[in-house]
């Protein structure tokens, strides 16, 4: 039996330092173009095209970072027809981490003006999709990741991705020419093609409490309970309140949500920028229940952030504007014309 | 719970450890804890349905003995029904009642009448066809007086619920797995290598084929009107790979983890894509439940010792009998009828028992004859399994359809490493096809450096491609 789990364990310690091994594997730009040119992220290989090929036009610009609310939100054609030289560098969902990979990566080509994040309503949790493809383990580690699950998951993709790119190095690299041309065709803002339906329009905007969708983002302020767990039994509801208080207190350091780590990133992200003498700030971008009923209950309830007072935080008080259906890709985003509208009336506060 | 998932990385060792060093090889103790082991590895799933399990053990356990007792022909049969009609009862409810009660409205409104019948709205008990086939062997082998029932409950109970095959076997004969419920078992270094190995090889095909295929092949299947028939032909040969990964693998696991507890389980599978004819096949695909069916169904009705009409009807019972095993669809009897119509022309002939022995088994390469035979088999093996893999006939035959009709336009992308996976995975099935499973004497073949290396590259793989998880296509079953 000693034999057995002796031989087990060194099998099982030299395949977890092999993994780690592999996950120090830096890729080329081409691979992560590879990786996400034909997918929801395609951003990514826009972003890297523009970082190598046009890099002049981030000088002295204002690049909006964060995730699909700015890449669908923020249209930079409007605002560089203004005079406001911009570019929107946002890529679908959430992490802080991803944003502060191409702020570092816009720092070594260019010099911009500003660094504008997006403000989340509450900080961001685990790690992006995306980061194993851009991070090694330990650039991750020096940027503020501690060991917990998020980064054992990371590392875990990490070989799978290492083993791709060790067979996309045999084989042969393909051009990505076509990526030129999207470059020329559009700027930074990209929406998907949904159209909201006017049940679910007319439902958020009418909505008087939080949605179940939504109520999470504040649920601290309900007493940790779901409008649907109102008819558990007294117990369940106490167990459910006491499972959610203690994951509070688990923020500050947790294991399971990584959301310090996030605040972390974040706090890296400005700490950069201020040291190289280059604007921040935060730019809350509405989602379709701000422009409801919920106004009071939505703005001033967002859970704070480690990083809110370090920075200004760029938002519109009235949002009426934004209360038609033609302005809405879904009850997160905004469509190409909400995003022209929206842009035209931050260009004031920029 | 799953082989590949988090839950069972822990549960594994938890139970490893309590059987081997607090059961203190107390053989009762062992048992036990196998039973409770069991009971939670499936209540993980749905703990209501652990009622079902112990109910069948219950009533098998008591019918064996009683069996014992009596030497009265009539109750001795008597008692065998009952056997049959509670745990084919418990499936057909919980698998078959619906389809029947569809079928029927479907019948009866095509002969102008209406029948409205009352479906139900019930989850299909996970592994039920699996235990009910396995403690259904032991009642019959004591009604043959093939075994002497146990009067050990706590090992009954063990046999019945073991978890290792508990949901999606190998179905394991009471003459076989039983008895070893009352050896002494211990600590078997040679074997729990063996066992590790296997199990490392069933997560690579399972993990890295089977779930990496199903990825493609759900793209395919779901869209198949949209594709050209080279791409339905890709799916299908995917959707080959794909359920002999997930299927193998899973009894590779099982077999894997019985042995780190001192169980020698039944092979399941015997490299079934390197047979030279659909006989040979059968031999190799899903032994334990091809063999259960010969031994409990096809030689009672007389095998092919009987004249030409009634070898074509136990042909043909066997077979339909099989795909309505896997589940309430037209398409598994379709699947099945097919399987038929292949092997009847061999069972005529008598040339079904021509290729007994390991194809190229002194030799490293098959012969230009052999690897015809080998690409004919696997062939038409793809076409049935269109019908396994399709939602209905309907599905079926538009997918057969376009696959041979449509363009010739590849307008899907695979990634190539699928295929050097798939390259490298039949490689090391070729090489290792005259053990019980590829990797089986890896340490006979090469020294213990690249051997280790082996494995890591292996857990590299599992690791790496771990995150796209995907149920066993036979827990459904």
């Amino acid at each position: 039996m000693k034999r057995y789990l002796r031989d087990l364990l060194i099998i099982s310690v030299l395949t977890l330092v092999g993994c780690f091994l592999l996950s120090q594997k830096h890729y080329s730009d081409d691979f992560l173009i590879h990786k996400t040119i034909d997918t929801h992220y395609k951003k990514v290989a826009w972003n890297i095209t523009l970082l190598n090929e046009r890099s002049e036009v981030l000088n002295g610009s204002t690049v909006f970072l964060g995730s699909s609310i700015v890449q669908g939100g923020v249209n930079d054609s409007i605002l560089n027809a203004q005079g406001i030289k911009a570019v929107n560098m946002g890529v679908p969902h959430n992490g802080n981490e991803l944003g502060l990979y191409f702020q570092k990566r816009v720092l070594e080509k260019a010099n911009p003006k500003k660094i504008i994040y997006l403000k989340g309503k509450i900080p961001y949790k685990g790690l992006h999709k995306l980061t194993p493809l851009l991070y090694t383990s330990s650039e991750l580690f020096e940027i503020g990741q501690t060991f917990n699950l998020d980064y054992i998951n990371f590392v875990f993709k990490k070989v799978k991705l290492s083993l791709e790119y060790f067979f996309y190095q045999l084989g042969d690299q393909e051009d990505y020419g076509e990526l030129t041309e999207f470059l020329d065709q559009l700027n930074g803002q990209v929406n998907t093609e949904n159209v909201i339906s006017n049940v679910t329009y007319n439902d958020v905007l009418n909505q008087k409490g939080a949605s179940v969708n939504d109520e999470n983002f504040n649920l601290y302020l309900n007493g940790y309970l779901y409008q649907r767990e109102q008819q558990d039994s007294k117990n369940v509801q106490r167990l459910k309140i006491w499972k959610r208080k203690a994951v509070e207190m688990y923020f500050g350091n947790n294991f399971l949500f990584n959301q310090s780590n996030q605040e972390k990133f974040l706090a890296e992200a400005i700490e950069a920028c201020r040291s190289n003498k280059i604007g921040v700030e935060k730019l809350y971008i509405p989602i379709l229940i701000d422009v409801g009923q919920n106004k009071g209950y939505i703005r001033n309830n967002f859970r704070p952030s480690s990083t809110d007072e370090k920075v200004e935080l760029i938002q519109l008080e009235n949002l009426d504007f934004l209360r038609q259906i033609e302005y809405w890709e879904d009850r997160d985003h905004l469509n190409h014309l909400g995003a022209q509208e929206f842009t035209k009336k931050i260009v004031p506060l920029l | 719970m799953i082989f590949n998932s988090f839950d069972f990385a822990v549960y594994l060792p938890i139970v490893f450890f309590l059987y081997w060093y607090v059961t203190n090889g107390n053989l009762k103790a062992q048992n036990l804890l196998i039973v409770l082991a069991s009971y939670v590895f499936y209540g993980w799933w749905d703990y209501r349905f652990l009622s079902l399990i112990a109910f069948s053990s219950v009533v098998d356990y008591t019918i064996g003995n009683t069996l014992h007792r009596t030497e009265k022909k009539s109750t001795r049969k008597m008692l065998l029904i009952a056997s049959l009609l509670v745990n084919l009862g418990l499936l057909g409810f919980f698998k078959y009642y619906n389809f029947f009660v569809a079928n029927f409205e479907s019948a009866f409104s095509f002969f102008g009448y209406k029948f409205e019948g009352y479906t139900l709205k019930i989850i299909l008990p996970v592994g039920i066809s699996f235990y009910t086939f396995q403690t259904l062997s032991y009642t019959i082998d004591v009604y043959r007086k093939k075994l002497e029932p146990t009067k050990d409950f706590i090992a009954f109970l063990a046999f019945v619920s073991f978890f290792p095959q508990l949901v999606a076997g190998p179905i394991e004969r009471a003459t076989n797995l039983l008895p070893q419920f009352f050896k002494k078992r211990n600590f078997d270094y040679t074997g729990a290598v063996i066992g590790t190995r296997q199990i490392l090889w069933g997560l690579f095909k399972k993990v890295v084929i089977a779930d990496q295929c199903a990825i493609y092949v759900n793209s395919i299947f779901d869209n198949s009107a949209y594709h050209g028939g080279i791409v339905l032909l890709l799916g299908a040969i995917l959707f080959a790979f794909q359920i002999y990964g997930d299927f193998s693998g899973y009894s590779d696991i099982a077999i894997g983890v019985a042995r780190l507890f001192g169980f020698k389980l039944m092979q399941n599978f015997a490299f079934p894509y390197f047979s030279r004819d659909i006989a040979e096949f059968w031999r190799r695909w899903h032994i334990s439940l091809s063999t259960w069916f010969r031994d409990y169904l096809y030689i009672p009705l007389g095998g092919s010792r009987v004249s030409q009409s009634k070898k074509i009807r136990n042909t043909f019972i066997i077979f339909l009998v099989s795909g309505f095993w896997h589940g309430a669809n037209w398409t598994f009897i379709i699947w099945g009828a097919l399987n038929a119509l292949y092997f009847l022309p061999l069972l005529l002939s008598q040339n079904n028992r021509k290729n007994l022995d390991t194809v190229a088994e002194n030799s490293i390469f098959p012969s230009f004859r052999e690897l015809g035979q080998m690409l004919l088999t696997f062939g038409i093996t793809v076409v049935a399994w269109i019908f396994f893999r399709a939602e209905n006939l309907e599905h079926s035959f538009s997918y057969l359809k376009n696959m041979l009709f449509g363009t010739n336009v590849l307008d899907i992308e695979i990634p190539y490493t699928l295929y050097i996976f798939l390259a490298f995975f039949l490689l090391i099935e070729w090489i290792g096809r005259k053990d019980q499973f590829a990797i089986e004497h890896l340490d006979i073949k090469i020294g213990r450096p690249i051997r280790w290396a082996f494995y890591i590259i292996l857990c590299f793989c599992i690791i790496g491609f771990v995150d796209n998880q995907q149920d066993f296509i036979y827990f459904q079953f």
